[in-house]
């Protein structure tokens, strides 16, 4: 293409000028730079187009006049997407972690979680999030979760609550198991609606769980319990410590007094102690078929730590080191 | 057996002298997140990245770094988002994205001059009692204003075509695959930006004539 000489005239301010690279990199702080362009290709919610930023805009906006004229919360609704953790509503500060890489999420724009990381709702803050096989979970006020075992694809799904609240609801699909676990107690669910707390005792954290509808399963260091429709099940109050796994801790199944909200009929199961240790291996065994090498790990310790002279320490002893050595290999 | 000296070493290079990783593997660790990966990605795109803004900005203003860091988080964005682009010539592309950037910039412009044309009023009248030799270089400078302007205010397929085309040096066929055009619309795309810059030029003209300049 000839470009017209008039045209090359006009443009003559653009193309006859000298560059000057050389004096202007040094003006230019490479590492900050470089430090954005990771933070950029880290933080998902970046990755938004400006009209994406004005309806941010908007919305927050919306939302600050709304507080202020009657107080009214704002939820906004994202879209989801068929696979990932999805935060699909959102009130206050949330933020997401992913190792030590945090960033708080923000309304109006569409989020998908790292399925390695956790999440975390300051006070009054509070977040629903949506897996791909429809688990609806919301994770309210002064609650750290982790998501780490939260994956879509897999049977069993697993929400690891490390402080605070959360109400799940669950489709009921045969062959599918979620389960809530804290450092005292797993919680696996029949499909049902239901909540589960870790609250702070005088001693320590304890864990509360209470059914809305259908029924739930709790495992503790103490055995199973069902729970149905409007039942609620409280553990003891355990020393503070990390949640990561369930260690062994004293059964108590009846219901602290002193616990906060509505309180039902506990489910309260005397069992001797061979139907106990037999529902520990049971359970174990159950959790490693599933592929939920965590939730047996937890259920073999109990068990090896609790009953050490039990007929099924050795079984339970030798499963634990098969469960363990499978983990290691498949990190 | 009986190669030269430099040919041998050729065949046998020092273990530990480091290679420049791949294009594939910068573009992996970006994926990935990795700090180096975005360090040689910056390294290798700053020279294209850099002269496409000066060539387009021209003056040094003080918003040169943050346009700079707005065309890597650009460049990052596009690499890793959901909606990934297939990047056959990773440099010219680049150089498309700082055009965008620019031009953003120059539309930035123009709406604050709006606000300000009161201003720009009165200091092009003290502009015209300068002396001669200070008179030229600003008409110079009314000159790159005029065309930056005009830049911004034009279609903006139109302008980056005619920026990567005739201020960059790109051929017909590497803009249409940065823009994802056929060649036919490239082409189509940088004629009409010279007539509407023509056009431009001629309103301005009559304008100057009428106004006495």
């Amino acid at each position: 293409v000839i470009t017209n000489p008039k045209v090359q005239e006009l443009l003559s301010p653009l193309t006859d000028a000298e560059d000057d690279l050389a004096s202007r990199r040094l003006q230019v702080d490479r590492d900050k730079i470089v430090s954005r362009m990771v933070e950029v290709s880290l933080t998902p919610e970046e990755r938004i187009g400006s009209r994406a930023r004005v309806w941010a805009a908007l919305v927050l906006a919306a939302g600050f006049a709304l507080a202020t004229w009657g107080g009214v919360t704002l939820w906004r609704r994202g879209a989801t997407t068929q696979s990932g953790i999805e935060v699909v509503a959102l009130r206050g500060d949330v933020t997401g972690f992913r190792g030590a890489k945090s960033s708080r999420l923000s309304v109006g724009e569409p989020i998908t979680l790292s399925p390695e990381g956790t999440l975390e709702t300051s006070q009054n803050a509070a977040a629903r999030i949506k897996t791909g096989p429809g688990l609806e979970i919301d994770v309210l006020e002064n609650t750290k979760v982790s998501l780490g075992e939260l994956g879509a694809g897999s049977v069993s799904s697993t929400l690891r609550l490390e402080r605070g609240r959360v109400r799940c609801v669950i489709p009921h699909q045969p062959g599918r198991t979620f389960s809530v676990v804290t450092s005292a107690a797993r919680v696996v669910d029949v499909g049902t609606t239901f909540s589960v707390s870790v609250e702070n005792g005088e001693v320590g954290p304890r864990t509360v769980v209470h059914v809305e509808e259908g029924e739930v399963l709790v495992q503790s260091a103490g055995g199973e319990s069902r729970l149905t429709a409007t039942q609620s099940w409280t553990s003891a109050s355990e020393p503070s410590k990390p949640a990561a796994v369930a260690e062994p801790i004293d059964v108590v199944t009846e219901e602290s007094p002193s616990a906060p909200g509505p309180r039902h009929e506990p489910v309260k199961r005397r069992r001797e102690t061979l139907e106990i240790e037999t529902n520990l291996l049971r359970s174990g065994l159950a959790s490693e078929q599933k592929g939920d090498l965590r939730g047996a790990i937890t259920a073999f310790q109990t068990l090896v730590a609790r009953y050490p002279e039990s007929q099924l320490a050795p079984d339970a002893k030798a499963a634990l080191s098969r469960v363990k050595g499978r983990l290691e290999s498949s990190k | 057996v009986g190669a030269p000296k430099s040919e041998m070493m050729a065949l046998q290079p020092h273990a530990s002298e480091p290679t420049a990783p791949t294009h594939e593997a910068i573009l992996a660790g970006v994926v990935a997140g990795e700090r180096w990966a975005h360090a040689a990605l910056y390294d290798q795109l700053y020279p294209v990245v850099a002269r496409t803004l000066q060539k387009v900005l021209r003056d040094s203003s003080g918003d040169y770094e943050d346009l700079l860091q707005i065309a890597f988080e650009r460049i990052v964005r596009t690499l890793t988002g959901e909606r990934r682009v297939a990047v056959v010539s990773l440099s010219a592309w680049a150089g498309s994205i700082a055009v965008h950037v620019a031009l953003d910039a120059l539309r930035g412009r123009t709406r604050e001059r709006r606000l300000f044309e009161r201003d720009s009023a009165a200091s092009s009248s003290v502009e015209r009692v300068a002396a001669p030799s200070v008179e030229r270089q600003l008409e110079a400078r009314q000159k790159l204003e005029w065309l930056q302007h005009t830049l911004s205010r034009m279609n903006a397929d139109q302008a980056e075509t005619l920026l990567l085309h005739d201020v960059l040096g790109h051929g017909l066929g590497e803009i249409a695959s940065i823009m994802g055009v056929t060649v036919a619309a490239a082409q189509r795309r940088l004629s009409r930006g010279h007539q509407e810059l023509l056009r431009r030029a001629a309103v301005r003209g009559v304008r100057d004539v009428k106004e006495g300049k």
